[in-house]
């Protein structure tokens, strides 16, 4: 018995050597960039494809965005900026086709979402304080907030034609926070394709569209609100955009209120109601348009969301309570120990 | 020859089992957070292990922003920027989850060695 133990033993390197083959993956085709623009970190996954073909595609993405940080800067010096002096001088202004074309893409959100997504926002946001790279510290004066609001600007205001802009209303302030990361990020994604690229991220501070797959669907998280950590998680689908507009990303604390940089454009005020606020959608802009609009409307926005086209929406309320369309029910999975209480409302 | 099988074949086939029983707690059952890239203004510093507790500099365009780095989680201490943004970001310890100082041009990535999420909606 003995003998023949020993006689079988010359199996075991041959085992040992398959197993440990076995647990050494192969290094996943997975390419990175990631570089600062728009105010956020910008970082780009690119899967099953190699560097070669990947790097000058990356380089022009990456001037793009960088391009877009200059001339859409809503305080510092920039093309958006002259335009916002000249069109409050009461001026004609000319206006470049690329940013017409994103001007009335813009509007159309505008209007589809009952001028909750408001771009002409621009001077109450600095009223606000929130025009800088530092926070505020005090809440605008009531008399301020009121002044604004009585001649209340709107993208309506702003007529486009044959390459020139004008503003009927002096106050109008063009600001396009609530939209230009989604717009470059369609931008990206475009690139990508052209290059024949189809399974990638762009991700502009967390929010992203995602084409295509790794060797799984891409998982995204989704921030909890009020923890640190995951609250839950989607695996896209084919060509998905998902955004967050959250009360945590910039804000600041007067007399132990949370006041943050969601505005409402029809109060003047931080808008109540939405701790956070998903939306999946195919295209970029409009999932970053609809975040926006979706948080403003409070617990209206099943409405909103119907009127701007939009099927999957997460909504996180303050106390932590969730709720989802349908649709996004479908799609999500909670990450966290305790599953929190859902309720699910439907679009009209 | 005889070629039944024999005690001998249990035995390797035993020892087999009990190998890859091992190796699969040793090789895929990973810590959620394993470790933490650091990129200072666009390239990649240092990537550093999230295993001990520890506290160091590092110097951005502006100055030095001071990060902690314990098992599992990173976060900042402090940073020459003027809002804090990124030490009132507070910890972060799941592989895709950052923390930045965009004026001092520094960010914290963790990476799960497993890679739950590809990316963070935050």
């Amino acid at each position: 018995m003995t003998a023949e133990i020993r006689k079988r033993l010359y199996l075991l390197p041959v085992l040992i050597a398959v197993l440990l083959a076995a647990c050494q993956p192969a290094e996943p085709p997975l390419i990175e960039r990631r570089f600062i623009a728009l105010g956020t970190i910008i970082d780009i996954s690119l899967y099953g494809i190699d560097a070669e073909r990947a790097d000058p595609v990356l380089a022009a993405i990456e001037r793009d965005f960088h391009r877009l940080h200059h001339d859409w800067h809503a305080w510092e010096e920039s093309r958006l900026t002259t335009l916002n002096t000249t069109l409050q001088q009461g001026k004609r202004a000319p206006v470049p086709a690329g940013l017409a074309a994103v001007l009335e893409q813009a509007r159309g959100l505008n209007r589809s979402s009952g001028g909750l997504f408001e771009p002409a926002i621009g001077g109450l946001m600095a009223l606000w304080g929130f025009h800088g790279n530092d926070l505020p510290g005090k809440v605008p004066e009531a008399d301020a907030i009121a002044a604004w609001l009585a001649e209340r600007p709107r993208m309506n205001d702003l007529e486009l034609e044959g390459g020139h802009a004008r503003s009927t209303n002096p106050r109008l302030q063009l600001d396009l926070g609530a939209f230009a990361k989604g717009v470059a990020v369609d931008r990206a994604i475009d690139r990508l394709r052209d290059a024949g690229i189809g399974n990638a991220i762009v991700n502009a501070g967390g929010d992203l569209r995602a084409i295509g797959a790794r060797e799984r669907p891409w998982r995204i998280g989704i921030r909890h609100p009020r923890a640190p950590g995951v609250l839950a998680s989607i695996e896209t689908q084919g060509d998905e955009s998902i955004f967050t507009s959250g009360d945590y990303e910039r804000y600041f604390e007067a007399e132990g209120k949370r006041y943050h940089h969601i505005i409402d454009p029809r109060n003047g005020y931080p808008a109540r109601g939405t701790a956070s606020l998903t939306v999946i959608h195919s295209e970029a802009a409009v999932a970053d348009a609809a975040a926006t609009a979706l948080f403003v409307a409070g617990d209206a926005w099943p409405q909103t969301a119907a009127d701007m086209g939009i099927e999957r929406v997460m909504r996180v309320r303050p106390d932590g309570t969730v709720e989802l369309s349908p649709a996004m029910a479908e799609r999500i999975r909670f990450e966290t120990d305790i599953e929190p209480e859902v309720t699910l409302r439907g679009l009209p | 020859m005889n070629t039944g099988i024999r005690a001998g074949d249990f035995l390797v086939a035993g020892l087999a089992l009990v190998l890859v029983g091992w190796s699969y707690v040793h090789f895929w059952h990973s810590e959620p957070a394993a470790s933490l890239e650091v990129w200072v203004d666009g390239a990649r510093h240092a990537s550093l292990p999230l295993i001990e507790s520890r506290t160091l500099a590092i110097e951005g365009v502006l100055g030095a922003s001071r990060i902690e780095l314990a098992p599992g989680r990173a976060r900042f201490l402090a940073s020459p920027c003027e809002s804090k943004r990124c030490v009132h970001t507070g910890w972060i310890d799941q592989g895709g989850m950052v923390a930045a100082c965009l004026p001092n041009r520094v960010s914290l990535h963790v990476q799960g060695r497993d890679r739950r999420y590809d990316a963070i909606n935050l």
